[in-house]
């Protein structure tokens, strides 16, 4: 059966330059937070760049409020201060996505 | 729904941003109102502040000045700042920052009193607020940070809002 997912619009409060390398390390953050099996319950993917600060990342629907609260505790990622503000979400990317052509 | 948050004086945070975060507006300490730090200021007079700190017989004294919110840093419930609270239509203000500012076990046991200190305050019907007073962009929070972090202290999706939005207006907007 096919899992419902939901997309959470987030911007970063600097600008990331190395994207694949930031977004592993930021997996490898959300596990030091939420645990390997919160991790399994969120299994969140980022789906898109609009720009150096803001990204859309995809979770599944019973684990995004543990997402949302795992990027509101994270402050570090590659020992650098980070912090993250999760602007929307949404059950679909075309809605998504229209908002942040808006911002970006 | 409109939602409204406080961040400390040192940070700022332009109308657009606080837009993007889904706030109304972000108000600033000491700019928009009056925040006395308890711990640091002398006097007992706080006519329509907010008093922060963990001092519980200054807050108590604060409280019955007229002090619009009182928000308690350690998170320990006190019997008589609550009753007083109460009496004096005085909001709890629960400063979400000190959640984001500590990690590991400290941060659980923030977690675990800020629990019994809600459910103390709904017991007395006083009116509870979740407000940032972050000190720098790096613990400001989104509307939906701020409905998460109610929720994880144990408010309900329904209080949480309501909280941000009714309670958060009528602390910060004269």
């Amino acid at each position: 059966m096919r899992t419902k997912q939901r997309y959470i619009l987030v911007e970063t409060s600097k600008e990331v330059h190395d994207k694949h390398v930031f977004t592993e390390r930021l997996y490898g953050s959300i596990i030091e937070i939420v645990g390997q099996l919160g991790y399994h319950k969120i299994n969140p993917k980022v789906i898109d760049f609009a720009s150096d600060d803001l990204f859309i990342i995809k979770a599944d629907l019973s684990g995004v409020e543990e997402l949302i609260r795992a990027l509101t505790f994270l402050k570090r990622v590659d020992n650098a201060d980070i912090a993250f503000f999760t602007l929307r979400s949404s059950g679909t990317l075309r809605a998504l996505r229209a908002h942040m052509r808006v911002l970006a | 729904m409109k939602y409204y948050d406080l961040v400390s004086g040192s940070c700022e945070v332009s109308a657009d941003f606080a837009k993007r975060l889904g706030f109304e507006r972000v108000f600033r300490a000491g700019v928009d109102i009056k925040l006395v730090d308890s711990d640091s200021e002398k006097g007992t007079s706080c006519d329509n502040c907010i008093a922060y700190g963990t001092d519980k017989k200054r807050l108590t004294a604060l409280a019955g000045s007229g002090a619009r919110g009182v928000a308690i840093k350690d998170m320990r419930a006190d019997g008589k700042l609550l009753s007083v609270m109460s009496e004096n239509n005085c909001i709890l203000c629960i400063p979400t920052t000190v959640f984001t500012s500590r990690s590991g076990i400290e941060r659980s046991k923030l977690f675990y009193r800020a629990g019994i200190l809600l459910d103390t305050a709904r017991k007395k019907h006083i009116r509870v607020s979740f407000i940032s007073i972050a000190d720098s962009k790096l613990h400001v929070c989104s509307y939906m940070q701020l409905i998460e972090i109610a929720k994880l202290v144990g408010a309900d999706e329904q209080f949480a809002r309501n909280s941000i939005s009714t309670v958060n207006g009528e602390l910060l907007v004269k």
